[in-house]
């Protein structure tokens, strides 16, 4: 028997309109993570609300964690690797370390 | 906590063993239609048998050997491994990043587990226990020296965060003095894999 992925298969029982397949960021663009934890599932660590951070990669859309966990609505945007300085992220942070973190388009804000 | 308190509902004991739990989970499903017949064990097997760091060994060797390949992995992950016959569940958007002299890469899911299981296996324990983590976003250089890997202090590192869709794959700098036949695609270098 093939052996399928059990997610991939979930229903599609609405699908929002407002999708906006175009990347709103860049490699190199400087953006910031969005401070305001919501409530209930994300896919945004907690360590990197509200820091500043460079987009080095940019992902293909994807369903929004958010709205697929706790709605029948699926929207999809895009997703990036965005990457912090370990210094910036922690008291004496090793300077020599840096964290790349795939955050959703809606997690960031332009600086 | 009190007394009266200190027996849980079901006493451990009382539980029937896992196997059992799972089996009749496994067939309350089939009997509601949820799953199909031979489903789960499909999966199982898939999990145990097909998924396996064995795969990313093989990646690696042909990385080290074959320059175009290696070219074509750390442009697009998840096309290069499924030259190989390499994909499944957890694979479907695949990076590989290559270390080097200057940059050393680390892979993380610091919500829970996620990894790219096609060329990894399932994560082990350690991958998914609490205190790697948090430590090796806040100071990956101390703890890889605990888990026996001293990095030189003048090589960076970066930390890959697997908190969406993308599963990571590191090519490791080839060593020293191996030699490997052009042919050779075999798992013998398991090496630091994991």
């Amino acid at each position: 028997m093939p052996v399928s992925d059990p997610v991939a298969r979930l229903p599609v029982l609405q699908t929002e309109h407002s999708e906006a397949p175009e990347a709103r960021f860049s490699p190199g663009d400087t953006v910031r993570v969005i401070a305001k934890a919501t409530p209930g599932h994300t896919r945004c660590p907690g360590y990197v609300r509200g820091k500043e951070g460079v987009i080095r990669l940019v992902y293909p859309l994807a369903y929004y964690p958010e709205l697929r966990a706790h709605s029948t609505v699926k929207r999809r945007e895009h997703s990036y690797a965005v990457e912090f300085a370990a210094a910036h992220l922690w008291i004496e942070g090793d300077p020599s370390q840096t964290a790349r973190v795939e955050l959703f388009e809606s997690y960031l804000e332009a600086q | 906590m009190s007394a009266s308190h200190q027996s849980p509902p079901v006493a451990a004991s009382e539980a029937a063993p896992v196997e059992r739990r799972v089996f009749a989970l496994r067939d309350a499903l089939v009997d509601r239609g949820l799953v199909e017949a031979g489903e789960a064990e499909a999966l199982a097997h898939h999990a145990l048998e097909e998924l396996s760091p064995a795969n990313g060994a093989r990646v690696v060797a042909r990385a080290w050997v074959d320059p175009d390949f290696r070219q074509r992995l750390l442009a697009n992950a998840t096309a290069a491994t499924k030259e190989l016959g390499i994909e499944g569940i957890e694979g479907r958007q695949m990076v590989a990043v290559e270390n080097a002299t200057a940059t050393h890469n680390v892979i993380v899911c610091t919500q829970c587990s996620c990894t790219a299981w096609p060329l990894l296996g399932l994560p082990p324990d350690w991958y998914k226990a609490a205190p790697y983590r948090a430590r090796v976003v806040r100071e990956a250089r101390v703890l890889l020296a605990e888990m026996g890997l001293q990095l030189p202090a003048a090589t960076n590192i970066r930390v890959w965060d697997t908190s969406g869709e993308t599963r990571y794959f590191v090519l490791p700098m080839r060593l020293r003095g191996q030699s490997i036949s052009r042919k050779s695609d075999s798992p013998v270098l398991l090496l630091g894999m994991r």
